[in-house]
């Protein structure tokens, strides 16, 4: 592998690990609020 | 001394202490007993147990060892974070492990153990899985405060290193007491979510001052080919990395009881691989980040800042990554992130103080004094183990001199336990042949995994193989043990035929 092509494969995994690890937080603090709102105890979706 | 930083912790940590009370109040245990103070009544779903799971391996300490990867290797240093995506995948697609320990409806691990065993290995595991994970997390305080403090003194707020120890280590034993696993979780929810915006907030503003294709191109002036290809990096290499798959990813996922012991605590069996799945992204992104964080604070210390980090000697490479944070931040943003790191500090701390000090009064103490089934002992013992670590703790940062990098040295001291805790796991789980005997003579051979420790290893004169290298030797050699001690103990197949027919 060149390079280049490390460089554009951890470029990829930047972003797409900072995307995906904001996503996974909005749907934490999303369940967390949804539970909140529906009067359960703190927030848990089971 | 920046007043204005000052001003906002003290804003920021009122406001982390009224919502972890608010929290607590509003999740108030269901009940008594031992199910709730060990696996939280077992009562997690899918949101949480992602959280939780996840919190639990991105710690203080991950975000120091990976900013020191990222600051010495440079971009190579992400390799970790894809193969730890791997492993944990794999353990979410496959539920190796995972789904049927969760089946047993065991509180801890070695108790998977008797169930498979017998007593004896219960014990002896649990004295092995307990001597690897303490000694592994001997570096957490240590590490934590050189951070915390790093952060705040580029900031001209300084602090007493040693004061700030035990503050830290006090506030995490008094919390992890208090509430037990229940306790320990909704840390973990907090933590995720602030560290989340946190490290997110931190990245958007330092590419603000230095953009990634200025990194890049500093880190390939500096550092060649070597700070983008792991395979070539003399630090790294296709066994390291091979490494990496097993350790940071199916080992952290599936074996580490602090990760395990999630599993054990979710309500429906169908959401635990689920759960995995989801957070083998966090598993990347725990090592991609702060890695990241570390390559700026490499391309923030080449030039004109390079004196900086002069008075900090072989601590540069730990003290860089927030030595930058605490001298760019705005005030309120460094606020935030210090209470952010604060937070992960104890949700990883509560989670380890509680794991270990509960295998040693439940597997341990419990079982040599007749009462594992003692609530009241049980309690007890697993509160004092709590104090007993975090005092271990203390001592351990001050007199540990190795001289590998912390993730090296948590990879090495982990392997004590994990190389035979994946055979007894897996082997007992999945091979229906696996006796006693050869359970004990894994954990025996296992136990050679400690040479690779750097002291050890200078000691012993191993120093001419990598760690990696003897990881996968006490692997080898524990699994030899585990088939041929089970092959060769005919009282025991016996037994088992017995036992089915």
């Amino acid at each position: 592998m060149t390079v280049d092509a490390w460089i554009f494969l951890w470029v990829v995994l930047l972003w797409g690990s900072s995307a995906a690890f904001l996503l996974v937080t909005l749907y934490i603090l999303g369940g967390a609020l949804k539970g909140a709102l529906a009067g359960k105890s703190g927030g848990d979706d089971g | 001394m920046d007043s204005a930083t000052l001003w906002f912790l003290l804003a920021f940590s009122v406001l982390y202490i009224v919502l972890i009370v608010y929290a607590h109040k509003g999740r108030a245990a269901k009940g008594s007993g031992l199910t709730e103070f060990f696996v939280s009544g077992r009562d997690l779903g899918l949101g949480t147990a992602i959280a939780t799971l996840g919190a639990t391996e991105i710690g203080l300490i991950t975000i120091a060892y990976n900013a020191q990867k990222g600051f010495n290797e440079g971009f190579s240093a992400f390799h970790i974070g894809l193969a730890a995506l791997i492993g944990c995948a794999l353990v979410g697609l496959f539920g190796f492990v995972v789904k049927p320990i969760r089946r047993t409806g065991v509180l801890t691990l070695p108790e998977y153990y008797e169930l498979r065993f017998g007593r004896d290995v219960r014990v002896f595991g649990a004295i092995v899985m307990a001597a690897g994970g303490i000694l592994n997390m001997g570096l957490f305080l240590k590490v934590a405060t050189v951070f915390l403090a790093g952060m705040l003194t580029a900031n001209n707020i300084e602090l007493n290193v040693n004061v700030l120890m035990v503050s830290l280590i006090a506030i995490a034993v008094v919390y992890t007491c208090y509430g037990g696993m229940r306790s320990v979780i909704i840390t973990d929810i907090f933590q995720f979510v602030l560290l989340g915006a946190g490290l997110i907030a931190a990245i958007v503003y330092l590419s603000g001052i230095i953009p990634l294709d200025q990194a890049i191109e500093i880190v390939a002036r500096e550092k060649g080919p070597a700070g983008f290809d792991p395979l070539t990096n003399e630090n790294f290499g296709p066994g390291y990395a091979l490494w990496m798959v097993l350790v940071a990813g199916v080992v952290s996922a599936a074996i580490w009881p602090t990760a395990l012991s999630r599993a054990l605590c979710i309500e429906k069996e169908e959401n635990v691989q689920r759960a995995y799945l989801i957070a083998s992204v966090i598993f990347l992104s725990r090592m991609v980040l702060p890695a990241f964080l570390g390559v700026l604070a490499f391309c923030y210390f080449t030039g004109a800042n390079a004196g900086l980090l002069d008075s900090y000697g072989s601590d540069a490479d730990l003290v860089a990554t927030p030595y930058m944070l605490g001298h760019v931040m705005p005030s309120w943003l460094l606020a935030f992130l210090a209470i952010a790191m604060f937070a992960s500090f104890m949700s990883t701390q509560d989670s380890y103080l509680f794991c270990w000090s509960s295998i040693i009064s439940r597997d341990i103490v419990g079982p040599l004094t007749n009462k594992i089934e003692s609530e009241r002992f049980q309690i007890m013992t697993t509160r004092i183990g709590i104090f007993v670590i975090a005092l271990y703790e203390l001592y351990w940062g001050l007199i540990y001199e190795g001289k590998e990098d912390i993730w090296d040295y948590l990879a090495v001291s982990g392997s004590i336990y994990f190389c035979s805790g994946i055979v007894l796991m897996a082997g007992g789980l999945y091979w229906r042949g696996a006796t006693r005997r050869g359970a004990l003579w894994a954990l025996v051979l296992g136990f050679t995994a400690v040479l690779g420790l750097g002291p050890l290893k200078a000691a012993v004169g191993l120093e001419g193989l990598s760690s990696p290298a003897i990881g996968f030797g006490a692997i080898a050699l524990s699994i030899l043990g585990f088939v041929v001690g089970s092959l060769t103990d005919t009282k025991g197949r016996a037994q088992l035929k017995g036992a089915r027919s």
